[in-house]
């Protein structure tokens, strides 16, 4: 699975999970453009290069998407797969994004 | 937004479910705001060229103190417009059956290049996996943070800090007991002047100011006995409060927290003694009535303004302040405005 973070539609973390660990790489030839668009630097010192947890940022995003998973009505027979390609359908289509944010996630299974 | 939605009000409510049926694109899939609090969220209205965002606070009635809690929301913000304190300006609404306060997108005046922060991003970015309550000297170290890694001025960092310091005096004559050190939203981006910038944004969390965190029963039973009224409001405690080791007891409460922001503040002091000065709970009461064309309850009104008047003289005995002398000015005031 592949997860990359992006500001104002440009790329600038990559996650990719591995055996359970989240491993985030920086597109550091991007940094300079989002920097001029505002992106806050501050929020690259919370991510860990290697973690057992996704970085807050998208911890934070993804987490509505639960939220919002209690109100859909699944049947109870639903695959797991089914649930995540939905889930993973979902979270492409709206980028996770709030009305007043610039960061966006997308996600490859 | 307001023309169109004013002619759903009724009896003081704006109706966002018959607006919704009426115009069904006008909403589309709420935002929720963080996983913190799930029951606020940013929604989305009309499909124009410049999207217009709400801000709803629906409140269900079992999350419900009393039925109160709504208007003391709106008189929280009319008491902070008294001291020049940003809210978001909240209007009555009820939607999916329950009572909600509203508000217009408080990011629409500034340039399309800032967005909100919330105060639990910075903090969580700093103290990351940590499971502490956070206190307000931990959100000040987040901001320094924050500054420090983007460049940001020494001015810009002194000034939001000094706007979170009012906003908690200010709230401490609103008896505020709820607000969080992750109660605080940031604007940041580049502002209009293309500047990188930071800076506190209207307050959008007052919940259970003004005595909303009683319930109904025990608002009746302390109208009744001044003193259990007296003992209660002093007891309450401030959640963004001072750091352990600058309390006196186990628990955060408001004397600590006040002493902790106006020693060795000339500016913080002077902040407290225009809010005893300048916060009128009647004005505040007689616009609330006015915004909402409806009337608040009897029973809250009186309480309200004696819980007030109650804080005040306590918060005028830690200030060293004449309270009869305030008083006086204020009627005084009151009386010349009639005349």
């Amino acid at each position: 699975m592949v997860i990359d973070v992006l500001w104002d539609n440009i790329k600038i973390i990559r996650i990719d999970k591995v055996n359970g660990m989240y491993i985030s790489t920086a597109y550091h030839e991007n940094l300079d453009a989002v920097r001029h668009s505002g992106f806050p630097l501050f929020f690259l010192k919370q991510i860990n290069l290697v973690s057992d947890e996704l970085p807050i940022i998208v911890k934070k995003r993804i987490s509505n998407i639960y939220n919002i998973r209690g109100k859909l009505k699944f049947k109870d027979d639903i695959e797991e797969k089914e649930l995540e390609n939905y889930i993973a359908k979902y979270i492409n289509e709206t980028g996770c994004q709030r009305p007043t944010d610039k960061f966006k996630i997308h996600i490859e299974l | 937004m307001k023309e169109n939605i004013e002619d759903y009000r009724k009896s003081g409510y704006i109706n966002l479910d018959e607006y919704l049926l009426n115009n069904p694109e006008g909403f589309t899939y709420p935002y929720y705001i963080d996983g913190y609090d799930e029951k606020n969220f940013w929604t989305r209205v009309g499909k124009e060229e410049k999207e217009k965002f709400i801000y709803v606070k629906p409140r269900e009635y079992e999350y419900l103190n009393n039925e109160y809690n709504v208007y003391s929301e709106l008189l929280y913000e009319e008491l902070m417009k008294q001291v020049g304190i940003k809210n978001v300006d909240f209007d009555l609404a009820q939607y999916d059956g329950n009572v909600a306060t509203i508000s217009e997108n408080i990011l629409e005046d500034y340039n399309k290049d800032q967005f909100i922060i919330n105060a639990s991003e910075l903090l969580e970015s700093k103290y990351y996996n940590t499971e502490e309550k956070y206190n307000i000297e931990d959100l000040f170290d987040s901001i320094h943070e924050y500054c420090m890694a983007d460049y940001l001025d020494e001015e810009i960092e002194e000034k939001c800090i000094n706007d979170i310091q009012k906003v908690c005096i200010a709230d401490i004559f609103a008896l505020s007991t709820d607000r969080e050190a992750c109660d605080f939203d940031f604007i940041a981006g580049i502002n209009t002047k293309g500047e990188e910038d930071l800076e506190l944004a209207p307050l959008c969390h007052n919940t259970y100011a003004l005595g909303s965190n009683f319930s109904k029963d025990e608002i009746i039973d302390m109208l009744d006995e001044p003193d259990i009224l007296a003992d209660k409001l002093s007891e309450c405690s401030y959640s963004a409060g001072v750091p352990e080791y600058k309390r006196e007891s186990e628990y955060p409460y408001w004397e600590d927290t006040l002493y902790y922001l106006i020693e060795e503040n000339e500016d913080n002091y002077a902040f407290a003694k225009e809010c005893a000065e300048n916060m009128n709970i009647d004005n505040a009461i007689l616009n609330v009535e006015k915004k909402t064309n409806s009337k608040i309850p009897e029973e809250y009104k009186t309480f309200v303004r004696i819980a007030f008047d109650n804080r005040l003289r306590s918060i005028c005995e830690c200030l060293n302040l004449d309270y009869y002398k305030i008083m006086d000015d204020k009627y005084y005031e009151c009386e010349m405005e009639e005349i």
